[in-house]
């Protein structure tokens, strides 16, 4: 018996595999002169098989089908007999059947079978069995664990293998980058979306550099590594990359830090979604909003404009209608003053000649009235009438200048310094209590310009400086300055301009609102006192109708000057000036 | 002014991105410089919604407001999205926006959506009151 248990361990340990059950079956059954030899057994991968004498490969059976074949045998750790009884798929049952457990581990069940016709088992059969079982079951007990650890170990690698396919396949397949990047931010792993979103398609154009070599700002990467930093991960945050090809993506990126035992950042993993799509969606209705409302800006802007244009256009003609008004009545008061002038001439003529001839009882009437003194006045006060009828008539004829002088809309040749004059006495009213006015007039060519229009911003300007200098509230006048000149086109470039300087000596514009004071709407001045629109409007006037400038000039405490260009050719084109009139 | 409560609230609430309104040095009530602090991520941009809004009206017709974002250390596509409504509704206000002192990064992103041309942008800010 020794010589067969050391056979049955020598095939357990020259075969590893389930082969060896076949043999040991063989063996026993040669050595219990058995007609067949069974080991049933479950193996290390749970399956249900057994092992016949004679054959080389273990049959596999289902559990129910295995179970219902060793139904007779008791799990037991005696030798049991029994039979008759047929082995799994075979057809002729044999009388005599011995069995005994060879390991009964959790889950694990063997055994081994011995069947013959012939005889019955004796004791001593028994006996050599259970000798034998003993001395094997260790031996399965250690083939079985070890299948059952390598079985193990080959599913955790199939698993593994498994599960590094499907990460890979989330890896690679993603729609969205996915990427990891070393402590210092160095790119180690990118995915082909990752690729495709920065139009590089060369693993060396990417990895092993820095990310914030991908990203439009590296300032924005760098504050969210700041945020990585601190908080451990970043969600949600939009990044913009840039694409090998100079076009940008808009993104959106979340991530987070593997950090070691020690709190340090060791990787950063992050998954990065395209967004530019929303992006230009919501960019288009940004800009449609800011389009709408610079239209709605601009609508009312004209038509506050349109409005003031209508209100000064108003004005001049209400100014030039009363002008007109009054020039009838003036003209005859004037005529009536010039009769009685020269009646009254006629009076103190004759008066004279009758107290020559009358002699005393004139001169006590002359005396009784103050006659001498009344006739010694009538010439001064003539005098005085004529200047003012001559002033009146003056003023009427500026006024209607002022308001008239365009009034069918066309350019037509136009005097800037009468233009100023006419403008002065309109604003007259505003300034002379307030400022003090210094003329400095050059010799200027007739201009081609809407005249009108040109008046109405020399006005405007003029009513500002009073005011700028009547907000200092100041004991003593101010002084306003004008001054116009003639500027020659340098080397026949351009034409020739006219150039007006209005300035005061007011509290001056604020740097951070010089920009400003053409925008319409924009005033300084108190609610009431001014609409915002007469800079806007005398730009529009100067530069967009006449093609000119109107810039101005200042420092803060020491007044401002408006300086208007007008060309002498009018917007349509350069000329040479013309001789002044 | 509710205006400046509102900001107070906000600045209590939320001091890392806390507001500024000042006004404009020699412009008195009619030129202001609102700063801003801070990331303009999603959900900051949308809590400075309502304290801008309130800010711009209490801004009087005609006035100018400059926003200084020099003080701004992120933006995101939601603080674009409260910048470029700060100037509609300056428009619809008629109170002039002016972006001062805009961070670089900003700009390329302003300009690489193609909206930097509608904003006035300066170097600069004024030198609001009480300030050296």
């Amino acid at each position: 018996m020794i010589e067969t248990v050391a056979e049955l361990c020598r095939i357990f340990a020259q075969d590893a595999t389930e082969k060896a059950y076949a043999q040991v079956a063989g063996v026993l059954k040669r050595f219990f002169e058995a007609e067949t030899a069974a080991l049933f057994y479950v193996n290390g991968r749970k399956e249900f098989s057994f092992c016949l004498a004679g054959t080389e490969f273990p049959i596999g059976l289902p559990e129910a089908r295995w179970r219902e074949g060793v139904g007779p045998v008791r799990s037991a750790p005696e030798v049991s007999r029994f039979g008759p009884w047929t082995l799994p798929g075979f057809e002729s049952p044999l009388e005599h059947w011995m069995s005994s457990e060879l390991h009964a581990a959790e889950g694990h069940l063997s055994f081994v079978l011995l069947g013959r016709s012939a005889r019955t088992w004796a004791a001593g059969e028994g006996s050599a069995l259970s000798s034998i079982a003993r001395t094997l079951t260790p031996i399965i007990d250690v083939r079985i664990e070890r299948e059952r650890e390598e079985f193990v170990r080959r599913q955790v690698e199939k698993n593994l293998a498994e599960s590094e396919r499907r990460l890979r396949a989330f890896f690679e397949d993603s729609r969205d980058m996915i990427y990891t990047a070393n402590a210092e931010d160095v790119v180690t792993s990118m995915n082909a979306a990752g690729f495709a979103l920065t139009g590089r398609s060369e693993r060396h154009e990417i990895l092993g550099h820095p990310f914030s070599d991908l990203a439009l700002n590296p300032e924005d990467r760098e504050h969210f590594l700041g945020r990585i930093r601190s908080e451990g991960f970043a969600s949600d945050y939009e990044i913009v990359l840039r694409r090998k090809d100079g076009g940008t993506v808009f993104a959106l990126e979340t991530a987070h830090a593997l950090k070691d035992a020690e709190g340090r950042i060791v990787e950063v993993q992050g998954i990065i979604k395209d967004i530019s799509e929303r992006i230009m969606s919501e960019r288009e209705l940004w800009k449609a909003n800011l389009e709408l409302a610079e239209a709605n800006r601009k609508l009312q802007q004209t038509q506050m404009i349109m409005i003031q244009h209508e209100k000064l256009a108003s004005i001049g003609q209400l100014a030039a209608g009363i002008a007109h008004e009054i020039n009838n009545p003036v003209g005859f008061l004037k005529s009536n003053n010039s009769f009685l002038e020269r009646a009254a001439g006629k009076v103190v003529q004759a008066w004279g000649e009758a107290k020559a001839a009358a002699g005393p009882l004139v001169a006590e009437i002359e005396e009784k009235y103050d006659l001498a003194y009344t006739f010694s006045q009538l010439d001064s006060l003539f005098a005085g009438s004529n200047d003012g009828f001559s002033r009146i008539t003056s003023i009427v004829s500026n006024l209607k200048r002022f308001s008239y002088i365009d009034a069918s809309g066309q350019f037509d040749f136009y005097d800037v310094n009468a233009g100023i004059e006419n403008s002065l006495v309109v604003a007259w009213n505003e300034i002379k209590y307030v400022a003090e006015i210094r003329k400095s007039l050059g010799e200027l060519p007739k201009i081609k310009a809407l005249g009108g229009e040109i008046n109405q911003v020399i006005l405007n300007l003029l009513v500002n400086a009073a005011q700028a200098i009547e907000s200092q509230k100041r004991p003593e006048k101010g002084l306003i300055e004008i001054a116009t000149s003639l500027r020659r086109a340098e080397g026949g470039a351009g034409g020739d301009r006219v150039v007006i300087e209005i300035g005061d000596d007011g509290p001056g514009i604020p740097e951070p609102i010089r920009l400003r004071i053409f925008d319409p709407f924009f005033t300084t001045k108190e609610p009431g006192k001014g609409t915002g629109l007469g800079l806007s409007i005398s730009y529009d006037i100067v530069v967009s109708k006449h093609g000119g400038s109107l810039t101005v000039e200042s420092s803060p405490g020491e007044g401002a000057t408006f300086v208007i260009e007008l060309p002498v050719a009018g917007p349509s084109g350069p000329r040479a000036a013309e001789p002044g009139p | 002014m509710e205006a400046e409560a509102i900001v107070a609230h906000h600045n209590a609430r939320h001091p890392e991105t806390r507001v500024e309104v000042r006004g404009v040095a020699g412009a008195p009530g009619s030129a202001f410089v609102l700063r801003l602090f801070g990331d303009l991520d999603m959900k900051r941009s949308t809590d400075l919604g309502p304290v801008l809004e309130a800010v711009l009206a209490a801004c009087p017709r005609g006035s100018s407001l400059y926003l200084d974002l020099a003080g701004v250390s992120y933006i995101s596509s939601t603080g674009i999205g409260l910048v470029t409504a700060l100037l509609t509704r300056g428009q619809e206000r008629g109170v002039g926006l002016t972006l001062v002192r805009v961070p670089q990064k900003m700009s390329v992103i302003l300009s690489t959506l193609g909206l930097l041309s509608f904003f006035r942008v300066e170097q600069e800010a004024p030198q609001t009151e009480g300030e050296p």
